[in-house]
């Protein structure tokens, strides 16, 4: 039996519009795009005994894995809860690892995975707080020493009952907030004395030391065969091994340790013959010394090894040194989440040894990102923007720079990739305050440097801003960072050139602030350099470079007060309106408060604008009838969005945010969050849960000025009468639940536009707008008389949209826990570049509307060039042939 | 141009019919159950920053019921010193500030506001109030904007001394929902249909749906009409 026509029809309709004609061959996989796995920020590093080079990681996101010891390549990596964190990673018995992570505030997981595979054994829950693990055997022992340091609980998990015991009560008397543990050891100091306790039978040793000033850390070795523990202090270091003695309980034995002024952090290596515990320290930004003991306290001779680094290394936060084929080998973590390590293949066991690779795990948690076009690296001598002062001028270097690249056979573009725009140096702010920088053609690390002092704003959000593109070739590109002091919580702007990651101007400090803003205000005169206006709490305007550096910033502003802010109040729900007063010009601008908005009794989830650079090509929609519907561009509407988490509701505003009025509301009854915002050109497409139908929708507004258009230059939110927009809404089911939504951009925004879905199983789906375009109804023109005129002017409405697997662009390349959508236009209309992050970075290519400006790859030249001659010669031929038939014709 | 003017008029036509309105509806006031609502609103025109103290009451808007034009407003004359000072305001393009203050159950609702000096003078003082009600009728905000553009411009018209307040009343939508009814009606019926066995929307005749069917046969029909005659004569 035949399917009904419409579905027929729907599908016809979709296949057409959907761009999955993009088919990959499995030996494309990773030509046109790129694929990363991360970890995120490590906290536990430990190696494998039976495959010492395997090293075992857990990190705080609540992820274990694995990596390779000589590459830093992920062997394996298990993600857990995403709500979860990790409180404990180590080895448990043999090829088995244990993991113990803290799910809510007293949901506590325990979990036994393989380790050469990372492969689920066994599963077990508690119930109860805890802020500390440790094993020893088969028993875990989960403490609680967050309320009383002195009154330490401690419960007993046993891995083969998987039952735990009741909890037990110690009274520790030398407990302050060092505490730390080592296989069955807990050890804690407060001033000068410390007390170890004994997990697994209960005794406790207090101790004091006489000789030494108070003690600042306490590090332990962690789990393994040699606990050790290492205090530290104003000048001096002690190390001891934790030795069990029957009759007095455990017993520190001292290790001797070099005094230094830097952290020292110890490290176990399990292996059955051989354990060793090792202990590594930072010498200097670039040298890291590593030193072996074995059981009985004693070095181990020649295991002194110095490792020298390339590039210069904050403070270490984890080390796990290792021993292969008479080599030693160190994989270490910093303070910036940059996990490194040096190559132990048996074959060179020289001294220093180098750092041979590195991993950037902070790209696990990015804070910011933009995307520059990479310059090319043959630059022209002739540029065009700063030869158009006159016209000789101009002429002249441009023939002198045709004649060159003719000389040189170099064009203005080094290559194909330059041409298009599709090679970009994507600049990432990370929440612990690196700036990376990364070439999107291969995903490699071009440059990365840590900003001193980082703390992220409110929303853990820090801006980055491009000032300057890479086109004005002979002037660097730059781009600001802009984010908050730590230490001060003042605010701070450092300016860098976006290719190469150096510094184009000092560090600038200003008040602690309350929105910042870019200028599209780019002149001659200023290099190019678009301002930052930014607006401190005490309504301080402050300019970055200085107004009077800014060309026709000052003109402007005496003109009209033409700049407005729209910024989140301290008090929740409230949005207020500022604009520039001109009044004031002097050191610094003064801002004025214009309106403010009490979207209250409610939460503000988040405000949602439109891209300042946006680019629309067509202002209406044709209608089937042939009349037009102006789309209401309003470029200042934001959309803000607020719950009320007692009534289940979530409140949608579209706010002009110049004018301050509210233009309309949507209220949903009965659902939550989260909720995901597309908003761009007149369209916003977003998603929430509803929980009296349990089901996720995507709901899609189109707002419409209607049949004509108020003012068509440009677009006033002042107008008056004041733009009322016609609302066009409709409502979709998604089947699963949404990580991110973002949508596809390019240059001209002629493209298609796609709404990008990161979905909860790693998939991405590209799916057409026009899909959730709202249907409207025309009296006029019915679904008949478009079949009649052949003509589809809609796909028929259908409340669930499918997840055709042919529109997941990133195929088998899945991306985890995804953070966040980014996608950036080329100089090719058709093209978008889109980067994927979270525990994952993925990088493709999208083209919406397929590729109609690009020839295929097999567009066969040789074949269009002979029929084209053979046409141009035939047409001669026959010309000749003519003419001659018409003579022969005139003589007979 | 002309339809710009002619736009006005419309908005000044409607303006005026739903004050009209408002006053026709004093006398209806008792037959609403509703509660009325006071909108409390006062400005502020000085040169400098606005402070709470600077503000001058400059009237109030009694609306009886969301549904239609039911609203009265009661709006003092302006002073001649007061618009002598926004006028001196608008020469130097300041803003004028309106601040709507909205008692409910749950305390106060203060809506800050504003809009040009000079914009203000040029649309003759006569300005739009948007109330924004959610689906539960409360008032979420209140937008503050000018009915019309240069009304000074042109013919010199002298600037009223009295503010010529419009009121709507705008109600915030129940978000949309997925219309699944009407879809799965439609399925509903093509099911139905097929178990009949015929398809509701092919209203073809019966030859052009089987004509596939009916052309072979009538062929093979009369080819063997056609050979048997032959036998007969034979």
């Amino acid at each position: 039996m035949p399917p009904p026509r419409g579905i027929f029809l729907f599908l016809i309709g979709w296949l057409s519009i959907s761009s999955t004609t993009l088919a990959l061959h499995e030996d494309q996989v990773g030509k046109f795009d790129w694929h990363q796995k991360l970890l995120g920020p490590v906290r536990f590093v430990f190696n494998d005994p039976h495959q010492p080079k395997r090293l075992l990681i857990g990190t705080e996101n609540n992820v274990v894995g694995a990596i390779h010891g000589n590459t830093g390549n992920i062997l394996y990596r298990q993600l857990l809860e995403t709500t979860g964190s990790l409180l404990y990673y180590a080895l448990q018995e043999d090829r088995q690892t244990i993991s113990v992570s803290i799910q809510e505030k007293n949901l506590i997981k325990i979990r036994t995975f393989t380790a050469p595979t990372g492969i689920r054994i066994d599963e077990w829950i508690v119930e109860m707080e805890a802020n500390l693990v440790t094993s020893f055997g088969n028993k875990v022992f989960l403490i609680n020493s967050k309320n009383h340091p002195t009154e330490t609980q401690v419960t007993t998990f046993n891995l083969k009952t998987g039952l735990a015991n009741p909890v037990k009560k110690y009274t520790l008397p030398n407990c302050g907030h060092l505490i730390g543990v080592t296989g069955q050891y807990l050890i804690c100091s407060k001033g000068t004395s410390i007390s170890v306790l004994n997990l697994d039978d209960g005794s406790v040793t207090n101790e004091k030391f006489t000789e030494i000033s108070e003690i600042l850390e306490l590090s332990t070795s962690g789990s393994g065969p040699i606990p050790g523990v290492v205090f530290q202090g104003d000048g001096f270091i002690k190390g001891f091994l934790l030795i069990e003695n029957s009759k007095s309980g455990p017993e520190l034995f001292p290790l001797q340790i070099q005094p230094s002024n830097s952290r020292v952090i110890l490290s176990q290596f399990t292996s059955e013959e051989r354990p060793l515990l090792f202990v590594t320290r930072l010498e200097n930004s670039h040298t890291i010394k590593m030193e072996a003991y074995n059981r009985n306290g004693q070095v181990v001779s020649n295991s002194a090894t110095l490792i020298q680094a390339s590039m210069p290394l904050s403070s270490l936060l984890r080390c796990q040194g290792y021993l292969l084929n008479n080599q030693y080998g160190l994989v270490g973590v910093t303070k910036d989440e940059l996990v490194f390590g040096t190559k132990a293949d048996g074959t060179s066991t020289t001294t220093p040894q180098s750092i041979e690779w590195s991993r950037e795990e902070s790209l696990e948690s990015i804070v910011s990102l933009e995307m520059v076009d990479y310059p090319s690296e043959v630059g022209p001598t002739w540029n065009p923007y700063l030869a158009t002062m006159n016209v000789v001028h101009a002429f002249i270097s441009r023939v002198k720079y045709e004649i060159e690249s003719l000389i040189s056979g170099e064009s203005l573009y080094a290559s194909d990739e330059d041409r298009f725009g599709l090679r970009k140096v994507i600049v990432f702010v990370t929440k612990v305050g690196k700036v990376i920088g990364m070439d999107s053609s291969s995903g490699s690390i071009l440059y990365s440097f840590y900003l001193p002092d980082f703390s992220v704003f409110t929303d853990s959000a820090a801006f980055l801003y491009l000032q300057r593109p890479a086109k004005y070739t002979p002037l660097k590109p730059q781009a600001a960072v802009i984010y908050k002091s730590l230490s001060t919580g003042s605010t701070i702007l450092f300016a860098f050139d976006p290719v190469v990651g150096k510094p184009l101007d000092e560090v600038r400090k200003f008040p602690p602030i309350l929105q910042t803003q870019m200028l599209h205000l780019a002149g001659e005169e200023t290099q190019f350099v678009k301002p930052i206006l930014l607006l401190d709490v005490e309504l301080n305007v402050w300019s970055y470079p200085k107004v009077e550096k800014v060309d026709g910033l000052k003109e402007s502003l005496e003109i009209m007060n033409s700049y407005f802010f729209i910024a989140k109040k301290l008090r929740s729900p409230v949005l207020a309106g500022f604009a520039v007063d001109k009044q004031r010009v002097g050191e610094h601008l003064k801002a004025k408060q214009l309106w403010n908005l009490d979207l209250g009794p409610s939460e503000l989830l988040g405000v949602y604008g439109k891209l300042s650079t946006e680019r629309v090509h067509s202002q209406g929609r044709v209608l089937p009838d042939r009349s037009v519907s102006y789309k209401y561009m309003n470029p200042n509407l934001v959309v803000a969005v607020t719950s009320e988490p007692e009534a289940g509701n979530i409140n949608l505003f579209l706010v002009d945010a110049v004018s301050g009025s509210l233009i309309h509301s949507f209220w949903h009854k009965k659902c939550r969050g989260p909720v995901h915002v597309v908003h761009t050109e007149h369209w916003i497409v977003y998603s929430l849960y509803n929980e009296k139908n349990r089901r996720i929708e995507i709901n899609s507004v189109e707002l419409y000025e209607g049949q004509s258009q108020s003012n068509s230059t440009a677009f006033s939110s002042f107008a008056a009468p004041p733009v009322e927009p016609i609302v066009v809404k409709q409502s979709y089911i998604f089947p699963t639940s949404i990580q991110h939504l973002a949508h596809t951009r390019t240059e001209k925004g002629i493209t298609n536009k796609d709404i990008l879905i990161a979905l909860p199983t790693g998939g991405v789906l590209e799916l057409p707008r026009i899909v959730v375009q709202p249907r409207v109804s025309h009296q006029h023109y019915t679904q008949q008389m478009q079949e009649e005129d052949g003509v589809v002017h809609s796909i028929p409405y259908q409340p669930e949209l499918p997840i055709l697997s042919e529109m997941i662009f990133n195929y088998n390349q899945s991306v985890k826990r995804v953070h966040g959508i980014k996608t950036w236009p080329t100089r090719l209309e058709s093209t978008c570049v889109v980067l994927v992050h979270g525990s994952d970075l993925y990088y493709a290519k999208l083209t919406p509307s397929k590729t109609f400006d690009v020839l295929k790859d097999d567009f066969d030249y040789w074949i269009i060039s002979v029929a084209l001659i053979g046409l141009s010669l035939a047409a001669y031929l026959a010309k000749r042939l003519a003419a001659r038939k018409q003579l022969d014709q005139a003589w007979k | 141009m002309t339809t710009r003017i002619l736009e006005v008029l419309v908005l000044l036509m409607s303006a005026w019919t739903l004050i009209l309105g408002g006053v026709s509806d004093k006398m209806e006031s008792d037959f609403f159950d509703n509660p009325e609502i006071t909108v409390q609103l006062s400005h502020y025109f000085g040169p400098d920053e606005p402070s709470d103290a600077g503000y001058t009451p400059r009237g109030s808007v009694v609306i009886r019921s969301f549904k239609g034009p039911r609203f009265t407003t009661s709006q003092k004359d302006i002073a001649d010193s007061d618009f002598l000072q926004i006028q001196k305001l608008a020469a130097s393009n300041g803003y004028y500030f309106l601040k709507a203050l909205v008692k409910t159950t749950s305390g106060d609702k203060i809506f800050q506001s504003f809009a040009h000096a000079q914009s203000l003078m040029q649309s003759g003082l006569s300005d739009i109030l948007r109330i924004h009600v959610n689906p539960s009728g409360e008032i979420v905000a209140i937008s503050y904007a000018l009915a019309k553009n240069g009304f000074t411009s042109g013919t010199m018209k002298r600037v009223p001394h009295q503010f010529n307040t419009t009121v709507f009343v705008h109600h915030g939508e129940l978000g949309p929902q997925p219309d699944t009814a009407p879809y799965l009606e439609k399925l509903e019926h093509e099911r139905m249909a097929k178990e009949r066995g015929e398809d509701p929307r092919d209203n073809r005749s019966f030859l052009a749906k089987y004509w596939m069917y009916i052309v072979p046969i009538a062929i093979m029909v009369l080819l063997s009409g056609a050979s048997t005659p032959e036998e007969g004569a034979r």
